[in-house]
């Protein structure tokens, strides 16, 4: 049998199927399980860039009234293996490495001698629930300006002593409301809420707020985010 | 506005008939990816969602929204949140244009 359509209708109506099915063959690459993985790290990562573009230094982050803080009791202890990790406070120092003029360890008297902060700020979980915390240290920046840290490295990376690790950009380390938290609702911090140093990042998803700081290194390039964002969580997680 | 004719033949018959796109390209291309990338969002909003630990005591969770698995996108938090974060530009990209398109083209007359 003859076909019956001319090569001219034909012409036209291939293109229509193929102009409707452009946008499902092109998103439909997301459903190819080898080119999944690759295209969502890269569009997390678009999404990271992205919002490390809107981040503006002097933006800050909302504060909040003594009255309207979560009871002490009520601030979740969130851990990805265990609440004390059992550090020695007599031993404790932060060790500090990379792109520091002043490398070493330092103690925590030598943390509380710079200015200190106390700030209202809300810590906000990922799985998303939120609660408001009363959180005293000093600033991450000058601590930074203390150790002599390079301006133009990009990262500071922190690690824990229950082995959690974190990272964080130079902008937001640099912002003024970061803080090396020793203190929540004015009393040191206790054991399970990251005794004896704590980063305390109210622009900055909870999982940032790493405990328990044992090492504190400023790079240029990081092999490593994170222990959740190794597992795919998103890298800069601006609030 | 143009619009474009196109014939379409019936295989049986060899009736053809006349067909016209009531919407240009542009417009069905955004409608589309706008809409895939809107079921995407809600399938990685449903596994966000369950992340959530409780709507606390007076509404356990689990009387809240039950949807069926197979809707849920994205197997854990962390893979629900590439998808949502990656859809949602998509989404916002597509709409834009579109938007775009209809302002500059003055199609939506």
């Amino acid at each position: 049998m003859k076909p019956r359509t001319d090569s001219r209708k034909f012409k036209t109506i291939s293109r229509r199927e193929l102009l409707k099915l452009t946008p499902v063959l092109a998103l439909g690459a997301f459903a190819i399980p080898r080119l999944q993985k690759p295209l969502l790290k890269a569009g997390l990562g678009f999404s990271d860039w992205a919002s490390a573009r809107l981040f503006r230094s002097g933006h800050l982050a909302p504060t909040f009234a003594d009255t309207d803080l979560t009871p002490f009791e009520k601030f979740p202890i969130n851990d990805y293996d265990v609440d004390d990790p059992g550090v020695d406070f007599d031993k404790w120092t932060l060790t500090v490495t990379g792109s520091v003029q002043k490398p070493g360890d330092y103690t925590l008297a030598q943390i509380q001698a710079l200015p200190k902060v106390t700030q209202n700020t809300r810590h906000v979980c990922v799985e998303g629930w939120d609660v408001i915390g009363n959180f005293g240290g000093v600033r991450l920046s000058d601590f930074l300006k203390t150790i002599g840290a390079d301006p133009t490295a990009r990262f500071v990376t922190v690690e824990c002593a229950d082995d959690y690790y974190e990272s964080l950009d130079m902008a937001t380390a640099m912002h003024p409301q970061s803080l090396l938290c020793y203190e929540m609702y004015g009393q040191p911090l206790t054991r399970e809420h990251g005794a004896p140093l704590r980063l305390s990042i109210p622009t900055k998803i909870g999982y940032k707020q790493a405990k328990y700081l044992t090492d504190l290194k400023v790079s240029h390039v990081i092999q490593k985010a994170g222990y959740w964002e190794d597992q795919g969580y998103s890298e800069f997680y601006g609030l | 506005m143009a619009t474009r004719v196109i014939a379409i033949e019936d295989m049986k018959t060899g009736e053809i008939t006349e067909a016209v796109y009531e919407h240009p390209f542009v417009v069905r291309l955004c409608h589309w990816l706008n809409a895939i990338s809107l079921f995407v969002m809600v399938g990685s909003g449903f596994q966000i969602f369950h992340a959530f630990p409780s709507f606390g005591a007076k509404i356990p969770q689990k009387d809240l929204l039950n949807w069926p698995k197979a809707f849920a996108l994205g197997g854990w938090l962390g893979g629900a949140l590439q998808w949502h974060l990656t859809f949602m530009w998509i989404y916002l990209a597509t709409g834009l244009v579109y938007v775009g398109y209809q302002v500059l083209s003055g199609n939506y007359k």
